[in-house]
């Protein structure tokens, strides 16, 4: 298998231990100095470094969305990158409205991990969803 | 003689694996190249707010997500989407590519960069500025490559590692 493919499946295996709630199985495919980068202003967002700071953003995602449909779509690989594309929908925890958006995760590999991961997503859209908690 | 025989057919394999690879190497620059070049010319077309063109860089199913704006997907969405940003007097894009990467033998591209978009914040009722980074996968088409997914979003620039070697900026 070429390291491409193998880095393809790394990030598939992520994609499926998020989807069983296995966040100890997502961490797995990190590096310990991993940086993590969520775009936006709501509290999911911003950069994290390293596994500890990871593990919060998946708690602060769960306290914020009840994802009802995840589905990753396609995988491209080049070298030590894999962008995937894909969509979800989720319903805000807060607000019980729900919000959809196509993404793309930017995943770079060293040595087989995880080192740098970049979300780009529909920001706008589904901070309207949590801030309408606020305007309620 | 057999041995020798040996060494001479794995000498040849040696060169044609070399060869395959190095012609691989300069496919793949010429499609980063092409795809600069492109993005070069799409801010231009931003720049001189041409919509036809600016639409043109689209395939037919594509999706664009541009902060403050409604996901569009298909090419009339698409241009619905842009035309309504180009109401806006005080709109303007600018990018610039950080990163070009070319995957499924030369068939597939994506690149990620940083922009800065102006528009009339609504409540005060001037310019603001504001920036973030994108990421826009590509595929070779008939007439040429066509974003099929351009999603920008707030927040910091791609990364600049070392080790990859494909980062240089092109204002575009």
């Amino acid at each position: 298998m070429s390291a491409e493919d193998s880095n393809v499946r790394q990030v598939q295996s992520a994609y499926a231990a998020f989807s069983r709630g296995d966040i100890a199985g997502i961490l797995a495919t990190l590096a310990d100095d991993v940086l993590w980068i969520t775009p936006g202003s709501s509290a999911a967002a911003g950069e994290r470094r390293g596994k500890q700071e990871v593990a919060g953003f998946f708690q602060t995602i769960n306290e914020m969305w009840e994802f009802l449909a995840f589905e990753p779509r396609d995988f491209i690989a080049s070298g030590d990158r894999v962008v995937a594309l894909g969509r979800y929908d989720a319903r805000s925890r807060q607000t019980g409205r729900t919000a959809a958006s196509h993404w793309a995760m930017v995943f770079t590999f060293r040595d087989g991990a995880v080192v740098r991961f970049q979300e780009y997503t529909d920001t706008s859209t589904l901070e309207a969803a949590l801030v309408a908690a606020m305007a309620a | 003689m057999k041995n020798r025989t040996t060494k001479f057919h794995l000498a040849g394999l040696l060169l044609l694996g070399v060869g395959r690879m190095l012609a691989q190497n300069a496919a793949s620059q010429s499609v980063e190249a092409q795809i600069r070049d492109n993005e070069v010319r799409w801010n231009r077309e931003f720049e001189q707010r041409d919509l036809d063109r600016m639409v043109a860089h689209y395939a037919d199913d594509a999706t664009m997500i541009a902060p403050g704006f409604p996901a569009a997907r298909g090419k009339e969405a698409i241009r619905a989407a842009l035309q309504q940003m180009l109401t806006d007097g005080a709109f303007s894009l600018k990018f610039a590519t950080t990163r070009v990467e070319v995957a499924n033998g030369g068939d597939v591209a994506w690149t990620e960069g940083s922009y800065t978009v102006t528009g009339t914040d609504p409540a005060a009722k001037k310019p603001a500025a504001s920036s973030g980074s994108y990421v826009t996968v590509y595929r070779m088409e008939a007439g040429g490559w066509k974003a099929v997914s351009d999603i920008a979003s707030p927040g910091p620039e791609p990364a600049v590692q070392a080790s990859a070697g494909k980062e240089t900026t092109s204002e575009r």
